[in-house]
């Protein structure tokens, strides 16, 4: 009788053993399904005629698709559209045919010109009016095909057109939605909007009528985990497949990790920290150039990047290597030079700072960094926290003394510098009003040559570094790390692009 | 957290001295009064004990091992973590002493006078005091700094407000049951003035629960001033607290797991210091000891 039993539960066994076989894969095969990425923040907006902060990069280029796309390697390639130059001031696109936003209605001439409009409108109120500025006028010429006249050469406009600026949503949808638009936005990339629970979660879904086909991977699941070692712990925990903003500390031991992949690339942007120029202490430029040369950016790198990335005299990083100039060195730490200065300036010493970061913990440790070695120079300084989406307002808003001011970067110094550094940028939270540095980036901009564009460009930097309207601190390297088995590609200004990616 | 039972403990207080005489027979309790009085000493006596300066950053020497030249080594800005514990306990003690302090006088005002007027002076206020007891202590802690702003002083206000209602309900049971004694009705029948009668009749004779309150508080105290600091809600950069501590610690139990581990044990050793310390107070007032 017990052999008996034995012997059917032997065979139950060797029979059921196929289906055993199978569970494990089948619940692989269900989650690799979906992607789930860790970020850092929710995104403020998902209209790209309205986004400014950080925080979009890592889902706007997969909700929406811009014109023409840049690639690892900084190189324009098409995007929705593929784009003739015939002349310095005319760039004539023609449209992938049969394509249509993620509502259905088409993408045409038409609506591309109606982004347009809407973009340079001065009562839409967008960011983007200054990176078109150049743009005179954009024609429709055909259903497909539409023309952008300048009214000056403008060397960045493929690298603007390939970001927000390009990015192309759905007319009938604004139309629909109205303020709505920005947590509803309807664009061509390649995943849809499926919802958005804020500080929960931001859920895309595979968008089978993209211009590439559909992406490997159906669903994507963005959830903002700001402290970054809960972020390492839901990857190494399976949770989230993806992460962006891997601390820097964490570099060594994850490249150890046979289940991680860590991957690293220099970066395209800036980490610095704007002085308010437009009140005391920071209106006079010798007790900003005082606080910058109390500054030792090595420090720094050690302290906060440990030793990845690269110490920044100015906006443009090695990475963009044609207008990076490596001998720039404008200025040298010294404590004694600071004291001179704020003596000159006739300013009493300790002078009080407030330098106002948000509340992440590389932020904190730089601000510290800040404090301990500009303390030593004559100054006093707090550190104040805030949460990371009210960081733009407060800038915006020049409530500060001095506030830190990340760039992600772009792939063109103009990207770089001219919203920072002209009178009128939209980024010029420091209040800078230089004739000269506008000037010069002006002109940079419309300057066709290569060579000429550098020689402006270090003219400008050295102008800026003179004025010392921010701090300029390093050149932070991309750290992002993902499971071992998602495939994907990094890009240098950190955007995650996942109509590449898909589980091996 | 043990409330003392609401029975009136009418003994009078007994000296001080033969109070901590006691204190330090009972094993346990001399055990809390030893961790509290080392609490103690380094936070009044901070700078002779700290080795260095606690705010000094080495940026060479960045997250070293504890060595002979720093002893508990340095954390992630090279600063010597030694000398921010010592300096920490200031933090600590700081907030726990002023807000178990702050919600004690208060607490215990609220109570004298609801407990001794009764009727609508007692309904008014203790209603007050329930509904800060309705909410949870973090999240009111938590809302309170939040709003105020983070600081070392918003910090000790947030718990204040939030053990108010402890001693207000503690120092009324007591005075309900004093002042209905024939001493008090002596007094008051004498004239005396009733700020007199409370207190200095009616509140020697409830302190004794109180005071126990107070210590058990205080180990509360510190922990919801250490998860303040946690948050980012406390006390700011580069001023050390062993909260704060604890938070840049997490970013480097990797590379450094020491920067938690003497945050996170001077906490734990003060907070059983101040729970073994009240347990022997409560040991000592207790009538039928």
């Amino acid at each position: 009788m017990s052999i008996n039993l034995k012997r059917r539960n032997v065979a139950t066994l060797i029979a059921g053993a196929p289906f055993i076989g199978m569970l494990p894969a089948q619940a692989l095969a269900q989650g690799a399904k979906t992607l789930t990425i860790g970020v850092v923040s929710d995104p403020v907006t998902l209209d790209p005629a309205l986004m400014a902060s950080f925080f979009e990069l890592s889902v706007q280029f997969n909700l929406h698709e811009p014109l023409v796309n840049v690639t690892p390697e900084l190189k324009i390639e098409p995007g929705l559209a593929s784009v003739a130059n015939p002349d310095p001031l005319t760039y004539r696109f023609t449209l992938r045919p049969n394509l249509t936003f993620h509502d259905g209605t088409p993408i045409d001439a038409a609506a591309a010109k109606a982004n347009f409009d809407r973009m340079m409108d001065p009562a839409t109120g967008s960011p983007r009016r200054s990176e078109l500025a150049p743009v005179e006028s954009v024609e429709v010429n055909g259903p497909l095909t539409f023309t952008i006249k300048l009214k000056a050469p403008y060397a960045p406009l493929l690298q603007v057109l390939a970001n927000r600026a390009g990015m192309l949503v759905s007319p009938a949808a604004l139309k629909a939605l109205g303020p709505d638009f920005a947590t509803k936005a309807v664009g061509a990339g390649p995943y849809k909007l499926v919802s958005w629970t804020k500080n929960a979660e931001l859920v895309l879904e595979r968008f089978p009528g993209y211009w590439r086909g559909a992406p490997a991977i159906e669903r994507v699941v963005f959830r903002p985990i700001s402290d970054e070692t809960v972020r390492l712990a839901n990857l190494r925990s399976g949770t989230v497949q993806l992460v962006d903003a891997v601390p820097a500390q964490a570099v060594g031991q994850l490249s150890r990790e046979a289940t991680i992949t860590l991957k690293q690339t220099s970066g395209l942007g800036f980490s610095a920290f704007s002085f308010n120029n437009t009140r005391a202490p920071f209106n006079d430029a010798r007790v900003r150039q005082a606080f910058t040369s109390a500054i030792d950016k090595q420090s720094v790198l050690r302290a906060v990047n440990f030793g990845t990335g690269k110490v920044a005299s100015g906006g443009i990083p090695p990475s963009i290597g044609w207008a990076h100039d490596p001998n720039f060195a404008p200025s040298k730490t010294s404590v004694e030079g600071s004291r001179k200065l704020l003596a000159d300036a006739g300013i009493t010493t300790p002078v009080p700072v407030t330098i106002t970061v948000t509340n992440s913990p590389a932020q904190v440790r730089t601000a510290e960094v800040l404090q301990a070695q500009a303390n030593a120079a004559g100054f006093k300084v707090d550190i104040k926290q805030i949460d990371p989406t009210s960081l733009i307002t407060v800038l915006r808003a020049k409530d500060f003394d001095m506030c830190m001011s990340p760039w992600s970067g772009r792939a063109d110094p103009d990207g770089n510098l001219f919203n920072y550094f002209t009178k009128s940028g939209p980024n010029n939270f420091m209040g800078y009003q230089s004739d000269k540095v506008t000037a010069l980036l002006e002109k940079a901009r419309a300057e066709p040559d290569q060579a000429t564009r550098a020689k402006l460009y270090r003219e400008a930097e050295t102008q800026i570094a003179a004025d010392a309207p921010m701090l300029f601190l390093t050149f932070p390297a991309t750290l992002q790390a993902s499971a071992k088995a998602l495939e994907w590609v990094q890009y240098p200004d950190g955007a995650f692009r996942l109509q590449f990616a898909k589980f091996s | 957290m043990s409330a003392v039972d609401a029975s009136a403990v009418i003994v009078a207080p007994q000296g001080w001295r033969r109070l901590l005489r006691g204190l330090a027979t009972d094993p346990r309790s001399a055990a809390g009064l030893a961790l509290v009085g080392i609490a103690i000493v380094a936070a009044l006596f901070a700078p002779l004990i700290a080795p260095v300066d606690p705010e000094l950053p080495d940026f060479v020497n960045i997250l070293a091992p504890p060595s002979t030249s720093h002893l508990f080594g340095t954390d992630e800005l090279g600063r010597d973590v030694l000398a921010r514990i010592v300096y920490g306990a200031r933090a600590s003690l700081f907030v726990g002493v002023l807000s178990v302090a702050a919600a004690a006088v208060v607490g215990t005002l609220i109570g004298l006078v609801a407990g001794y007027f009764g009727r609508w002076a007692d309904a008014l206020l203790m209603r007050l005091m329930d509904i800060i007891f309705a909410f949870p202590s973090i999240l009111l802690a938590l809302a309170i700094t939040a709003v105020l702003g983070p600081s070392l002083t918003n910090a000790v206000l947030a718990i204040a407000v939030v053990n108010l209602p402890v001693f207000a309900r503690l120092a009324r049971a007591q005075t309900l049951v004093v002042s209905r004694l024939e001493f008090v009705e002596a007094k008051r029948a004498l004239g005396f003035g009733t700020a007199n009668i409370l207190l200095r009749t009616v509140l020697p004779n409830i302190q004794a629960p109180l005071i126990v309150q107070g210590s058990l508080l205080f180990a509360s105290a510190i922990i919801t001033e250490s998860y303040l600091s946690f948050l980012g809600l406390g006390a700011q950069p580069p001023t050390p607290t062993w909260g704060n501590m604890l938070r840049n610690a997490i970013g480097f139990l990797e590379l450094a797991p020491w920067l938690a581990w003497f945050p996170g044990a001077a906490i734990f050793l003060i907070v059983l210091g101040c729970n073994l310390l009240g347990d022997g107070l409560r040991d000592r007032f207790d009538p039928r000891d």
